[in-house]
């Protein structure tokens, strides 16, 4: 079981995800993870969780009103270094993308609109490289 | 009013060719004094040979009477007096008829001394010089017969008087005459100076002129880019907005598809039911199983579709990447050619003879918007239905770009005038004239250059170049130059 944290100031874009993630199994070869997601449209609220409860993996939104991606992911990071980042975006320049992955180490950029094959097996891959990621740190 | 100059027997000299001559110039003088009197109406050429013939009659009268004077004896000295006398007449009259514009009266200044002068000399000069001859005739030697009118002691003094009263006026004249001329080449200098004037004010003028419709010309072309700049940013961020609801319609569209398939699976599990069978009969549910996958396929279709034309416009816009850059001349062709597909789709089938091109250093949104021209005004020369054919190459380090139409063509002036700021071809309000103008600003900016042939009738093709390496003086233009 992976509890993945979602972000996004759409509700429905929210609901399409949770109904995605329910409904088509989230495999990496022949990993398959399950996953427990919780939604959040505002990412004050999902930090004030985040303070609550692990997460595996966190997926949001760039451009939301409170704050953006960026700014949250940093947050988020402070609260769970560990957990892999995604940023899913409908608009996103060379700049966002870059500050994305050099300030707060995203592993993937995605566009918005997604692909629903896609984004699940991004999602299996960064669960599989934070979890052999993990194993390497306990080793050491 | 001019009194008539009228001719009495006191005149008359007893000498028959000198009073018929009197006579006639007397006569002449009248004729003047008429016409003179008309003013404006009497045409200049009239008056002039009026004017002429009294002067050649005059002359003619002067000579005839000096050899008169000559036949019947007279000394020499007398006759030379005598001349001397008739020249300065014509001498005066001269300088009055020169003189006529600065008369407050000229018919009358100038009748009244033609016939006083005529009134006295004929009664004074003349009279004497018949009187001498009428001497001479009766023996008495010329020299004793001499006798000027100056020795009558009746009229000489008022003679006299007015001979000097006619020279003050006569230098009163030529001092007009002066001043006239003086003041007529001071008005002519002064003409010369206000036209030299008035040619420099005409110059600025034209420079001014020149001046503005080049600020005109780049406030239009500023306004327009400004106009693409926020065109692109609005479909920059409508395309932000937009992918938000596709993101997840499309999502929510897969998942309905899997939703189906599960539930089908459940009606077939329940086919058995009596129930379930007069549904399934009731709603028609082959048809609604077929319809349903045709139903989720367009759907998704739909939605790839719009997916599509979000991503061209924001392609074409390249709000994000209005630097220079390496890109591909030919996907730039082709997101332009999606984005103007509605112009195009209904009359224009287009062809693609494209050979791959290396990437080539320029302002992607605006080689977009040269492409965009181009394509619009090529689908807009096709009436009914014809072909837009896109070509590619490469030459040395030159890559090109062309689009060719069957279209109607252009005139040699059109051609001639295509890249001409507000140049169009378009009824009033359908075209700015600004399409082409600014495609050749951005070309030239770009270090590239157009190669335009057309024929009436039959289409245009129109080639763009670009060095590949982009301009020589790229550093200079990469600065916000708006030349």
């Amino acid at each position: 079981m992976n509890r993945i944290l979602i972000v996004d100031d759409e509700p429905a874009v929210l609901s399409a995800l949770r109904r995605l993630m329910k409904s088509l199994p989230c495999r990496y070869g022949k990993l398959e993870y399950t996953l427990e997601v919780e939604t959040f449209d505002s990412p004050t609220a999902a930090l004030a969780r985040a303070r609550e409860v692990d997460f595996d993996l966190v997926l949001t939104d760039y451009r939301m009103p409170e704050m953006d991606g960026i700014a949250f992911l940093r947050e988020f990071r402070a609260i769970h270094p560990d957990a892999a980042r995604i940023v899913l975006s409908g608009f996103a320049d060379l700049n966002d993308v870059t500050r994305a992955i050099t300030e707060v180490d995203t592993s993937r950029f995605l566009p918005k609109p997604w692909n629903d094959g896609l984004l699940m097996a991004t999602i299996a891959e960064a669960l599989t490289f934070r979890t052999l990621q993990q194993a390497a740190k306990e080793k050491q | 009013m001019i009194e008539a100059f009228v001719w009495s027997d006191r005149f008359a000299t007893g000498i028959e060719s000198v009073d018929t001559q009197h006579q006639q110039l007397v006569q002449l003088v009248n004729q003047v004094g008429d016409l003179m009197i008309k003013g404006e109406k009497v045409s200049e050429t009239e008056l002039q040979a009026l004017f002429k013939q009294l002067a050649d009659y005059a002359r003619f009268h002067f000579t005839d009477e000096e050899r008169v004077m000559a036949e019947g004896g007279i000394e020499p000295q007398f006759i030379a007096e005598h001349r001397e006398i008739h020249r300065r007449f014509t001498e005066q009259v001269v300088t009055m008829w020169q003189s006529r514009a600065t008369m407050a009266h000229p018919a009358e200044t100038l009748h009244g001394f033609l016939s006083s002068w005529l009134t006295f000399h004929i009664l004074g000069e003349d009279q004497a010089m018949a009187r001498e001859l009428s001497r001479i005739a009766t023996g008495v030697p010329p020299s004793e017969s001499h006798h000027t009118y100056r020795g009558e002691r009746s009229s000489s003094a008022l003679l006299q008087a007015l001979q000097t009263l006619y020279g003050v006026l006569s230098q009163q004249n030529r001092d007009l005459v002066e001043t006239n001329l003086q003041l007529e080449s001071r008005v002519e200098s002064r003409n010369h100076e206000l036209q030299k004037a008035y040619a420099a004010l005409a110059a600025d003028h034209r420079e001014l002129t020149e001046l503005l419709s080049k600020v005109d010309q780049a406030q239009s072309q500023l306004l327009q880019s400004e106009k693409m700049a926020s065109i692109g940013q609005l479909a920059a961020g409508v395309a932000h907005e937009i992918n938000n609801p596709i993101g997840f319609v499309t999502s929510n569209l897969s998942t309905l598809s899997r939703y189906v398939l599960d539930l089908l699976r459940v009606i077939d599990a329940a086919a058995d039911s009596p129930t379930a069978q007069a549904v399934a009969t009731e709603v028609d549910l082959p048809f609604l199983r077929e319809d349903l996958t045709a139903l989720l396929a367009e759907s998704s279709d739909g939605l790839e579709r719009v997916r599509k034309i979000v991503a061209n416009l924001k392609d074409f816009s390249h709000v994000d990447e209005a630097e220079w850059q390496s890109a591909d001349l030919i996907a730039g062709l082709e997101s332009t050619v999606n984005v103007v597909w509605h112009e195009l789709k209904y009359k224009v089938e287009i062809v693609r003879e494209l050979h791959p091109l290396p990437v080539v250093r320029c302002i992607p949104a605006q080689i977009n918007q040269v492409f965009m021209n181009l394509l619009v005004n090529a689908a807009q020369a096709i009436p009914e239905r014809g072909i837009i054919t896109l070509r590619s190459g490469l030459e040395h380090s030159n890559a090109w770009i062309e689009i060719a139409d069957t279209g109607k063509g252009m005139s040699e002036d059109t051609r001639r005038r295509m890249f001409e700021p507000f140049f169009t071809t378009k009824p009033v309000g359908q075209g700015t004239g600004l399409g082409m103008s600014l495609a050749y600003d951005i070309i030239k900016k770009h270090g590239g250059s157009f190669d335009v042939s057309s024929t009436l009738g039959l289409g245009t093709t129109i080639r763009v170049w670009l060095p590949v390496g982009g301009p020589a003086n790229l550093s200079e233009n990469a600065a916000a130059n708006p030349d």
